[in-house]
């Protein structure tokens, strides 16, 4: 889900960035080193909307470096337990498909995917096909769009890696969605 | 007598009835050794099959002893000799007797006989029973006797703990046993009983009256260590004599572990329990020796080969026929003298005592292993391998895990445990209003949903973490973390993950892909973690496992850099795409001319490949995001030292990655057939530098020395060369970039194009010939960069002692500036710029001190500079300062805007915003539109509120900010060498392309473009 979040992120800024440009470097820095990261708290942090605040440098007095707290507001996407999202198809193989949701990789295993799909190593790209009980033909191949619910998630200090599965009503590829 | 005691002699007298029979046959014989007897017996019961031997060996010791499986072999004998006494004395009678008597008879023999040869034994042995069978009565009827009536108290005799000899508990009991039946005085000797625990091995329990009598029983006793003589407390005493249920173990199909011999350590199934327990009939997976040495074993006594032979099925078409039998009958193959059902498994008989039944833990590869190698042909059985696979203990069962209870009156009720003890675990139902429930351990198995994280802690995965995919009861399918490939484990195997911690196995120096120095040549990355060895693979891609010690240390690599096929800067995490392959990935490591890509396109190794740098490239722009934070909006004195030390390694062997920095840049083609055409160089090749034409998209090729930077004026190409001469140290190299003041380094990072690339084409340095910078003097050269003043700006910062204000235009210190910047002869201009007095405070605001610079007189200004009050202030960044676009001004792009101060100017649309906390009346016309209709001077502009068309307003230029216009909107323009003229926006690239109502197409930065509004 997407969450408009209020956070804070601490810049160690040089003495030669101290100058009429001071601010400009801050916001830079924060932009650089924030946005497309990932806390494991929040998610992934999509935008920076607004900086409410660059704070008081405090001049570290070892190194001269001066220490700003910044208090910015930000989009954030952190994926739950549940969710349902809408994904594209990056890699398939026997073992399942990745989908990336924007920032965020979901694995879905062929155990999660329903079994009249089945994997077609022969094809090129490899993908998963079959047909539905009324006959439409379904496949998942590699930049396919489709709906996922997300099983569980992994979260490091540096990416997010969830499971989803489609093996229920409604989710895998949309029919003109 | 009792049941049972009817059976004994009656199975004696069967047992003498064959004697007799024999003996009829063959009366000659009678003095034959035993191992005769022994055979012909073999051969009479052969059909009988191998157990009826071995039953009827154990008959005549039966008698006398408890434990059939415990004695020894001379007693056998003994018996068996003395069998054949009694079978002489019979034979003596039988010729006189008549059958129908025979058996009459036969009894009364025996007895006599028994009584004969040892009343006292007889005695001994009848007490033994009937002690027991007393026991047992009292046990009987214990319906209606409350247990603790028969509880021991102070009144019954002790127990007594005594250490003896490991190994040999058993044959001290009988030596013990011997020595009070030849006792002169049995009474003497007070001993109710002796006994044994088989796991208290070393000792050996006496009942007795007093102490003296145990001293006296065990004293000159080898074996028996007399010091060690110990009363068992009453409380204890239960405890001594409780027998532990084995029986479940034992049950047929049940998991058990062989401890000794060729299969020690090997898992085995039950396929029979024998001998009451005592023996039990295996089902084991063969480790038969090769068939090569086989066949010499048929000649000569093999020698055995040094070490186990591997686990394998038997199967006769690999052993050479004829050395083996087929038994139809219990269709069994018979091989080297063991027996080997239809499916290649070995069937074999082992004693009990060689055979660990507690503590099996078999894994999910040995099961599979019995149930023909694949576990999904037999999916349905997993669930009760599992169970019987050996329960759960308390100590399995941590708090706070999710477990369920699988048997029972609770089954399926779920719950998280909240304590557990020797015996029991609480939990706490989640579905259920039950309250804390205690429950046996080994009716509950831990909980998994699908999607949680967990870890594998015991088997051949133990370290692995991973998503669970799919639980089926009692085994789990997880992905595993570092490989994505599914495993299968037990859920007892597992404990879940707090879901925020990463992958790291806790008990390793390394964490799977940690970049390491494996020693002084090789370094590697980190493909998997195990107890005390790590799996590395190196810099040639070869994957080694190591014992962790043997890995010199854990790199640090957040500082290494190497650059791309383009030559941009590479940095660990950054993305990249492999241009061979097409895989994408994620740099983990770089090791000198060696980078490790983890892929998730890629299933082997855990998704880790290594390969040049020269074959990858950088995708997008944010990896590099590192290097441009780096470069902020300075020339950077490499403040860190990995910037400065990638940056140097970079800039030494930049000759062939370096990218042009002509490259993106804005040019006039001042000769041949494009000659007045402007565009774009997208790239600069050998046949010359393509450029993208502004008219009408094309790319041309154009010989790169007719290209001219637009709007300089200098020679063509004015800064290639200049920019190539310079080293990357010194800032201020590349002004003719224009943007350099937001890419110092060019080579480092993007090569300019981003931050630079946009912003770029919007600092006046970048137009600087259109910018109104030119015309009037450089006035924005306060805020910027431009050019020369940029350059200095960046030496200022460099020496900031020196001028105390790093905004100051020190340009005609750099003389190398001067020499070579096409633009010198107007940068004097710089110095005259009409200054707006809002920058006044703003540069204040920075927390620099400045304000106080300019007018300090020791200020060592070069006296050639025009000094000028106004000049040195910067007024800061414009977004504090100048006007920036409506709702524009979060973005980072526009932070760089550059403005003349005195932009204000009539019919342009504009939106009203607070400014540095202050609103203009109090905010009431916020974010309002308004038309500038007049200008006032001081910075003041009338304006017409669009909204609600209120009277016009005299509003201060500060809290004004033009409207950006959009593609074919009309524009005025409000800086530069065309202010004030009116146009169409045709283009939004870098700048915005401004068709002039004089009909010329100009590009202008977009910050010096505003919506225009016909006058009214």
């Amino acid at each position: 889900m997407l969450f408009l979040k209020e956070l804070t992120h601490t810049i160690q800024l040089h003495p030669s960035f101290f100058g009429p440009h001071l601010r400009e470097s801050l916001r830079k820095r924060l932009f650089d080193e924030v946005e497309g990261t990932c806390s494991g708290l929040y998610g992934y942090i999509i935008s920076v909307i607004e900086i409410v605040e660059l704070g008081k440098g405090v001049l570290q007095t070892s190194s001269g470096y001066a220490e700003f707290e910044i208090k910015y507001k930000a989009i954030v996407f952190k994926p739950f337990k549940g969710q349902v999202v809408e994904g594209v198809v990056t890699t398939v193989n026997r073992m399942g498909f990745f989908a990336d949701v924007g920032p965020l990789q979901v694995f879905v295993s062929a155990h999660l995917i329903p079994p009249f799909l089945r994997f077609d190593p022969n094809s090129n790209p490899p993908n998963y096909s079959g047909e539905t009980q009324d006959m439409q033909l379904i496949k998942i191949e590699k930049g396919e769009a489709l709906r996922i619910r997300i099983l569980g998630t992994r979260v490091d200090a540096t990416e997010i890696f969830a499971i989803g599965t489609i093996k229920e009503d409604y989710l895998g590829p949309q029919p003109d969605a | 007598m009792s049941d049972i005691e009817d059976d004994d002699i009656d199975a004696e007298m069967r047992e003498d009835d064959e004697d007799l029979d024999d003996r009829d046959d063959d009366d000659d014989e009678d003095d034959e050794e035993d191992e005769d007897e022994e055979e012909e017996e073999e051969e009479e019961g052969e059909d009988r099959g191998p157990v009826k031997k071995k039953q009827r060996k154990r008959k005549g010791a039966a008698r006398f002893i408890d434990d059939i499986a415990d004695v020894d072999d001379d007693e056998e004998e003994e018996d068996e000799e003395f069998d054949d006494i009694v079978g002489g004395r019979d034979e003596d009678f039988d010729e006189e007797q008549y059958n129908d008597t025979r058996t009459h008879r036969k009894l009364d023999t025996r007895r006599e006989q028994q009584k004969e040869v040892d009343a006292e034994e007889l005695a001994a042995r009848f007490d033994e029973r009937y002690r027991g069978r007393n026991r047992g009565g009292n046990y009987k009827p214990s319906d209606n006797v409350a247990g603790r009536m028969l509880m021991p108290s102070i009144n019954d005799p002790s127990l007594w703990l005594v250490r003896c000899k490991q190994g040999s508990e058993k044959s001290l009991i009988i030596t013990l046993w011997r020595k009070f039946m030849e006792a002169e005085d049995p009474s003497k000797l007070n001993i109710m009983s002796i006994f044994t625990r088989e796991n208290l091995p070393g000792f050996i329990y006496v009942e007795a009256r007093d102490k003296k009598s145990v001293d006296f029983a065990i004293e000159n006793v080898s074996g028996i260590y007399q010091q060690t003589v110990k009363v068992i407390p009453v409380d204890d005493m239960v405890a001594c004599l409780r027998i532990k249920k084995k029986e479940k173990d034992m049950k047929e199909g049940a998991w058990v572990r062989v401890k000794k011999g060729t299969y020690a350590g090997d898992l085995a199934k039950i396929i029979e329990v024998l001998e009451g327990g005592s023996v039990l009939r295996l089902k084991l997976v063969p480790r038969l020796q090769p068939p090569s040495s086989n066949d010499r074993a048929g000649e000569k006594r093999k020698q055995p080969t040094s070490g186990v032979p591997p686990q394998k099925l038997f199967n006769p078409e690999h052993v050479p026929k004829g050395s083996y039998t087929k038994n139809t009958q219990y269709n069994m193959y018979q091989y080297q003298g063991e027996l080997f059902d239809m499916d290649g498994y070995l069937e074999k008989d082992m004693k009990v005592t060689g055979i660990e039944l507690d503590n099996v833990n078999p894994t999910l590869e040995e099961i599979t292993r019995f149930s023909g190698g694949s576990l999904n042909e037999r999916n349905i059985d997993l669930d009760a391998i599992a169970a019987r696979s050996g329960g759960l203990t308390t100590t399995d069962f941590k708090t706070g895990d999710n477990v369920e209870i699988f048997r029972g009156d609770l089954k399926d009720v779920t719950g998280k445990v909240i304590a557990t003890d020797s015996e029991f675990v609480t939990i706490l139902p989640k579905d259920v209003q039950l309250g804390a429930i205690r429950i046996d351990a080994k009716d509950l198995r831990k909980r998994f949903d699908e999607g949680d994280h967990v870890k594998v802690i015991n088997g051949n995965h133990a370290g692995e973490t991973g998503l669970v995919i799919k639980v089926n009861s009692n085994v789990a399918t997880v992905l595993s973390d570092s490989t994505y490939k599914p495993i299968q484990v037990f859920t007892k195997d597992l404990r879940g993950r707090n879901e925020t911690s990463s992958a790291s196995t806790q008990q390793s120096m390394f964490d799977i892909d940690d970049p390491v120095q494996i020693n002084q040549s090789d370094a590697g990355v980190v493909l998997k973690v195990e107890n005390g060895a790590v799996t590395v693979m190196n810099q040639f891609g070869t994957i080694s496992k190591m014992p962790q010690q043997q890995i010199q240390r854990k790199v640090d690599n957040k500082n290494v850099r190497t650059s791309d096929a383009n030559g941009r800067t590479l940095a660990p995490k950054d993305s990249v795409v492999a241009k061979d392959t097409g895989r994408r990935g994620t740099i983990i490591h770089i090791f000198r001319t060696f980078v490790f890509i983890k892929s998730r396109e890629v299933m082997e190794h855990g998704g880790l490949f290594v390969t040049r740098p020269n074959n990858v490239e950088l995708l997008g722009t944010h990896g590099s995001a590192p290097n441009s934070s780096n470069n902020g909006g300075f020339a950077r004195p490499f403040p860190s030292g990995g910037a400065g030390r990638g940056g140097g390694g970079f800039g030494g062997g930049g000759g062939g990655g370096r990218r042009d920095p002509l490259i993106s840049a804005t040019v006039t083609i001042v000769g041949g057939p494009y000659k007045g055409y402007l565009g774009i160089v997208k790239d600069m090749t050998s046949g010359g530098a393509r450029v993208e034409l502004h008219t009408n998209s094309r790319i041309v090729t154009v010989n790169p020395e007719i290209l001219k930077v637009h709007g300089s004026s200098g020679p063509s190409r004015p800064l290639f060369d200049y920019s190539n001469k310079d080293s990357f140290g010194s800032g201020g190299k590349t002004p003719a970039y224009g943007s350099s003041a937001r890419t110092p380094n060019p080579y480092g990072g993007d090569g300019g194009r981003t931050p630079g690339w946009d912003s770029g084409s919007r600092t006046p340095g970048w137009g600087g010939g259109r910018t109104p910078a030119r015309d009037n003097g450089w006035d924005s050269g306060s805020k910027t960069p431009a050019r020369g003043s940029m350059d200095n700006d960046e030496y200022s910062f460099g020496r900031s002692s020196l001028s105390d204000n790093p905004d100051t235009p020190f340009n005609p210190h750099t003389p190398r500036y001067d020499q070579e910047t096409p633009f010198n002869p107007e940068t004097p201009g710089n110095y005259h710029m009409p200054q707006t007095p809002g920058s006044y405070p703003n540069a204040a605001s920075v927390s620099h001190g400045n304000p106080a610079t300019p007018y300090n007189p020791n200020t060592p200004y070069n006296p050639n500079t025009p000094y000028n009050p106004n000049t040195p202030f910067n007024p800061a960044t414009p977004y504090a300062s100048g006007p920036s676009y409506a709702g524009h001004d979060s973005g980072p792009s526009t932070n760089h805007t550059q403005r003349p101060d005195n932009w204000l100017t009539t019919d342009i649309e504009v939106t009203i915003k607070p400014r540095n906390g202050r609103s203009f009346r109090n905010g009431i016309v916020d974010y309002k539109r308004a038309i500038i209709r007049g200008v006032e001077g001081a910075g003041l502009a009338r304006v017409v509120i669009m909204t609600d068309g209120r009277p016009t307003e005299s509003v201060p230029a500060e809290f004004l900010d033009p409207v950006k216009p959009e593609k074919k909107e009309r524009v005025k323009v409000l800086g530069g060498s065309h202010r004030g003229e009116f146009g169409e926006l045709i283009a939004i690239d870098q700048e915005g392309l401004v068709k002039l109502n004089s009909g010329v197409f100009e590009p202008i930065p977009m910050p010096l473009l505003a919506r225009h509004v016909e006058s009214v």
